[in-house]
């Protein structure tokens, strides 16, 4: 049975799609997890399906008219060319990695399902227990799944919903400066509105890291330290490694590769994520 | 081989039987009986005809395609390893060749740093070029497992294939012929 986790913060440009890219490429890739990984991409600005499949695949994807993210929300609706009814879950995953060590198949892989830009209309129409299909869809294969991960858009919305039904934990990115931190009580009284809702739920929290910080400027350490204070109060799991700014991450999306796998990577940033990557590991019992 | 082909070996090797003498010429004939030896001279020789080709490719400034292969020492070296475990001596080639041709580790600086992760030689080299022969030489000494844990991670960069560019970004997300859901 997958875990399955939504990386999730109300606020944009913190750096979601690329901690799930690159969490997928740890567990998936190192020898030591070699997990069964699956990336659902839930923001319609389909960041995660850029940085996993590049242009070309991407543009294969959209003119084969292969279902993406937007056909779970939508089945049923009439689209040219595309399926609409009766999705099932094996028509909308795709197989984006398997990993390899001396030709002998590790067990490791990372599977993606793609967004689209498309999916904005979903927030516009929502209702007919759309927030649903995407748990019902995931249960039909997160026994083939370690981790499943899902990548929100940073909007309370029917994809907000949807991600809460279909995770067990919720991990939030946080960048360490003002506006940034504000999106945290945000999102944590959105889970709240949304567990009082759905009383089946058992979404937990599984903790806030703190993500692209330079461990140098003064506004920084004051951004850490009132969300840190914050969380105190509410009983809040802070991670104990935060994940460094480095020029690997943009220059790995720009290249559809891990951090570890760029040119520019330094060894230290590597070790860095790799801790992040280990306590997350540990809390959400991976 | 036709009867033709077989007089113009022999007066070959006469000639060179007479230049040389019979005692060089029997010693060494007693050498290549052993197929290990002639596969080794092969190699080597092949070897330094592609290095031969490659100078010439350097002075007329054309560019090289085919794989690149190893120099002499370093490929006697490969080949010997070859005879005993051709698993370890293939990765270790491959790696030579994504090293050579910069598709892995492209700068010093990235080599230094492999190296340095992987206490192997090659860290005080003054150019990427001197850098890649140490570094070959100590890590073929290791095992093959060790040899993966250290390449493992290293793989050669085939992303500039796929054009990741915002232009093409801009034209698949603005092509309005696909907005029709």
């Amino acid at each position: 049975m997958a875990v399955k986790i939504s990386l999730i913060n109300m606020k944009g440009g913190v750096g979601k799609s690329t901690l799930t890219v690159n969490l997928a490429w740890h567990f998936a890739g190192y020898l030591e997890w070699s997990k069964r990984v699956l990336v659902v991409d839930l923001d319609p600005q389909f960041n995660a399906s850029q940085y996993l499949l590049g242009v070309s695949e991407y543009e294969k994807i959209l003119n084969s008219k292969k279902p993406t993210i937007w056909n779970i929300f939508e089945q049923g609706t009439k689209t040219p060319g595309a399926k609409s009814s009766a999705l099932k879950a094996s028509d909308v995953i795709l197989t984006h990695r398997t990993f390899t060590n001396g030709g002998s198949p590790t067990g490791g892989c990372i599977h993606l399902i793609p967004s689209q830009l498309e999916l904005a209309y979903s927030l516009k129409n929502p209702g007919q227990n759309k927030e649903r299909r995407l748990a019902k869809l995931l249960s039909e294969v997160e026994d083939q799944y370690d981790l499943i991960l899902i990548d929100c858009a940073p909007t309370e919305s029917v994809l907000t919903t949807a991600a809460y039904l279909s995770s067990d934990w919720l991990l939030v990115p946080v960048k360490p400066e003002y506006l940034s931190t504000i999106g945290l009580p945000l999102l944590v009284n959105s889970m709240q509105e949304f567990k009082s809702e759905y009383d089946e739920s058992k979404l937990e929290l599984a903790g806030v890291v703190f993500n692209a910080a330079s461990n140098y400027f003064p506004e920084e350490a004051l951004a850490k330290r009132t969300v840190k204070e914050i969380a105190k109060k509410n009983g809040w799991y802070v991670f104990t490694s935060g994940v460094s700014y480095s020029r690997s991450y943009p220059k790995g999306a720009r290249e559809g590769q891990p951090i570890f796998r760029t040119s520019y990577r330094r060894w230290s940033q590597v070790k860095t994520f790799q801790q992040f990557a280990e306590e997350f590991a540990k809390r959400v019992g991976l | 081989m036709s009867i033709t082909n077989s007089f113009a070996l022999l007066e070959d090797l006469a000639r060179l039987v007479r230049k040389y003498g019979p005692e060089v010429f029997s010693d060494l004939s007693a050498l290549l009986r052993d197929p290990r030896k002639m596969e080794d001279l092969t190699t080597i020789l092949e070897a330094g005809a592609s290095a031969g080709r490659r100078a010439t490719m350097h002075r007329t400034g054309s560019h090289p395609q085919r794989r690149q292969s190893p120099p002499v020492n370093l490929a006697h070296l490969i080949s010997q390893i070859g005879t005993t475990d051709p698993e370890r001596a293939d990765l270790i080639l491959k790696f030579y060749e994504d090293l050579s041709a910069k598709r892995i580790l492209p700068t010093l600086r990235e080599i230094r740093g492999f190296a340095q992760e992987n206490r192997l030689k090659g860290t005080s080299a003054e150019s990427r070029e001197k850098a890649i022969g140490p570094l070959i030489r100590d890590l073929s000494g290791r095992t093959r497992d060790q040899i993966v844990a250290a390449i493992g991670h290293v793989r050669p960069d085939r992303s500039v294939k796929d054009d990741r560019s915002l232009a093409r970004w801009a034209d698949v997300i603005l092509d309005r012929s696909r907005s029709g859901r």
